[in-house]
């Protein structure tokens, strides 16, 4: 790395650095490197950054002095959920960092509607837990976004200026669908978290768990077979083409296609029909606490039959409805760039990020999906078909040859561990810390995260009854960032 | 070239129109259901009490005219005032609750609360915490169960048509 020399920073766990406050601010104020933020933490006692340089991903810790640190959004404006989280949490102050007053509010984040003050703290306090209503307008005159606007993306309190009509200084916080799961999850075996993290997010039913597996098996030092390997692929493809299928349905909903949005629906149930014949559950929840055997190669086959039936009528009425929608809602790639924004959405921004290239035993040839990358609400789709192509090329890939020995790197377990898995809606991210098969330490980094940030730039200056069918393009959802 | 893409356009379009009516007969077999006054429709409330957005996505995928919920007396609201059920969706944050409470006020006679998915329930795999309930159990004994995790939107049709009919009878005795 060329952010650090060697002897800066002191390696706690496989690539993780610790360093000490000079070396932290350094990192922050140096003009000197490139390297993109992906996520950002900090609980009592360290602050960490997860850090990706090229192509090389790593931790960077600072260890918190006096519940006090250099705040990361100095250099990195994505950090600034974090910061707030760690301050609500934790207790944690983050120094010098980006004014929250607009984005999160300039009370804690919770507005008092928590029993508990810093919960995960060492020392929590009591707290009465306050009834909170959401009047039309707050105290600033800013207008809060009824949630039945919102298109049904889950729990995202949005509030902007209406000034002649359009939203101005919007901004958004998930402090209404945070449910405490860190604090339940700590403490559990893997096995009894898995039962936990498997429903986290309706996004990720799958990606969820299967990262915080990897992230396990890199913390104890081991790691599964070929047969695993290839069967945990192959239901990461199934997912994403469900989940692209109702993103796509959701957006032509919004946008008054109701051809193409029941034909969407059409498609993921017929999907979850084949999943139910081969006993596995329709959103394919819960697929890691309970083995099932099944019949891979017919199963899979069936899919690729009705996919390669449906698929080009799905983007025959896609180019027909959606050819109108060029250059609305456009995320930039300097934004997706900036925040490090995954999924489809960063890739039809042009932030050509694919953590599946890291994946053992992936086939690189499968993944050739190439859009538009003009950022806009027809890119996203566009790449959506593109992505539930590759999809099925890989499924075909994978069942060619199924279980192919790999050598992979056999890494000593160190009672740490970050694990990803590349989820519909982008990358998702486990940091594990086990202690004696328990889980001490946890962190989730969702892709909605690193979207709060690109949404309040794409959503400034658009009419509030547009703000549904924006959203929907999106594939925004909520609770998996709000953990 | 262009003839030719019109007329693979038009193939797509029909191949897809047939599909899909194909799909909604074999749905409308599989459905019981009882038939409602067409002109008394119940309407539904979605109330976001925080959950894994799982159900909520049943539920979008609901509102979609090829259930034909409509026909089978059902329709969504945007305001609590307007619905005579309330259908709460996940384990129910601190954040909400008030607000919970508040929409539940501002329905009017005959109203009707259903949790929808087992978070709504009692929480599902999920404990109370300091930032959320464990479901509807939590605070009322008198309510609708539908349970499921997520529910699909074919349970999610037999669960209000077969609940309809229930809470009709109970409001009609009270």
């Amino acid at each position: 790395m060329r952010c650090f020399s060697p002897q800066e920073v002191e390696m706690i766990g496989a690539q993780h650095y610790l360093a000490d406050e000079a070396v932290w601010q350094n990192f922050l104020t140096s003009t000197e490197h490139k390297i993109s933020l992906l996520a950002f933490w900090a609980d009592e006692n360290y602050a960490t950054m997860l850090l990706l340089e090229y192509d090389l991903y790593f931790l960077l810790s600072v260890k918190i002095s006096l519940r006090r640190y250099l705040a990361p959004s100095i250099r990195y404006p994505s950090a600034l959920w974090g910061e707030v989280m760690a301050r609500d949490l934790y207790g944690v102050e983050a120094m010098n960092s980006l004014n929250d007053t607009l984005s999160f509010g300039n009370i804690s984040f919770d507005q008092g509607s928590w029993k508990k003050i810093w919960a995960l703290s060492s020392s929590p306090l009591e707290a009465e837990g306050k009834l909170l209503s959401r009047p039309l307008r707050n105290e600033e005159g800013r207008y809060f976004v009824p949630f039945s606007q919102i298109g049904g993306v889950g729990l995202c309190d949005i509030r902007a200026h209406l000034v002649k009509g359009r939203m101005r200084e919007v901004s958004l916080s998930l402090s209404p669908a945070h449910r405490g799961i860190i604090v339940q999850l700590l403490g559990k075996t893997k096995a009894e978290a898995l039962l936990l993290i498997e429903k986290i997010s309706g996004a990720g039913f799958v990606a969820h768990p299967l990262a915080f597996l990897r992230a396990c098996e890199a913390a104890e030092g081991v790691f599964c077979d070929a047969q695993e390997r290839d069967r945990r692929l192959l239901f990461l493809e199934l997912e994403r083409i469900d989940l692209h299928l109702y993103d796509l349905g959701q957006m032509a909903l919004h946008a008054k296609k109701d051809f193409l949005s029941s034909y969407c629906a059409f498609m993921r149930e017929k999907l979850a029909d084949i999943f139910e014949k081969y006993s596995f559950p329709r959103r394919l929840s819960g697929l890691f606490s309970e083995k099932r055997a099944c019949n891979l190669e017919a199963f899979m086959q069936d899919i690729l039959v009705f996919m390669k039936k449906h698929l080009p009528e799905v983007s025959a009425l896609y180019q027909f409805f959606f050819d109108n929608f060029k250059g609305i809602g456009v995320l930039s790639t300097r934004s997706a760039l900036l925040y490090g924004i995954g999924g489809a959405v960063g890739r039809a921004s042009g932030r050509l990020s694919d953590m599946r290239k890291y994946d053992r035993g992936m086939r690189l040839d499968a993944l050739r999906a190439v859009g538009e990358y003009h950022g806009c609400v027809f890119s996203r789709g566009q790449q959506r078909l593109a992505e539930i192509k590759d999809s099925l090329s890989l499924i075909e890939m994978i069942m060619a040859y199924f279980a192919y020995p790999d050598e992979g790197e056999v890494l000593l377990g160190q009672g740490e561990g970050l694990g990803f898995a590349e989820g519909a809606r982008g990358d998702i991210w486990y940091w594990v810390h086990l202690k004696e098969g328990r889980i001490e330490k946890i962190f989730i980094r969702d892709p909605s995260l690193p979207l709060l940030n690109g949404l309040k730039e794409v959503l400034e200056g658009i009419k509030p009854e547009k703000l549904a069918f924006i959203l929907s393009s999106f594939g925004f959802s909520p609770a998996g960032g709000a953990l | 070239m262009r003839g030719k893409k019109m007329i693979s356009e038009k193939g797509a379009f029909l191949s897809a129109f047939f599909s899909l009516k194909k799909w909604q007969e074999e749905e409308k077999k599989q459905q019981q259901f009882l038939r409602k006054s067409p002109y008394k429709l119940t309407h539904l409330y979605i109330f976001d009490g925080g959950g894994c957005d799982g159900c909520m996505m049943a539920l979008n995928t609901l509102k979609l005219g090829i259930y034909g919920l409509k026909e089978k007396g059902f329709h969504f609201v945007e305001t609590p005032k307007e619905a005579q059920w309330l259908l709460v969706i996940g384990q129910i944050t601190g954040y909400r609750l008030g607000q919970l409470q508040q929409d539940w006020e501002a329905m009017g006679r005959g109203r009707a609360l259903l949790a929808v998915g087992n978070c709504a329930i009692n929480g599902g795999v999920f404990e109370e915490t300091y930032a959320a309930l464990n479901g509807v159990e939590k605070m009322s004994k008198s309510f609708y169960r539908l349970a499921g995790c997520p529910p699909s939107p074919r349970e999610l049709c037999h669960g209000f048509s077969a609940l309809e009919a229930e809470i009709s009878a109970r409001l009609a005795s009270a």
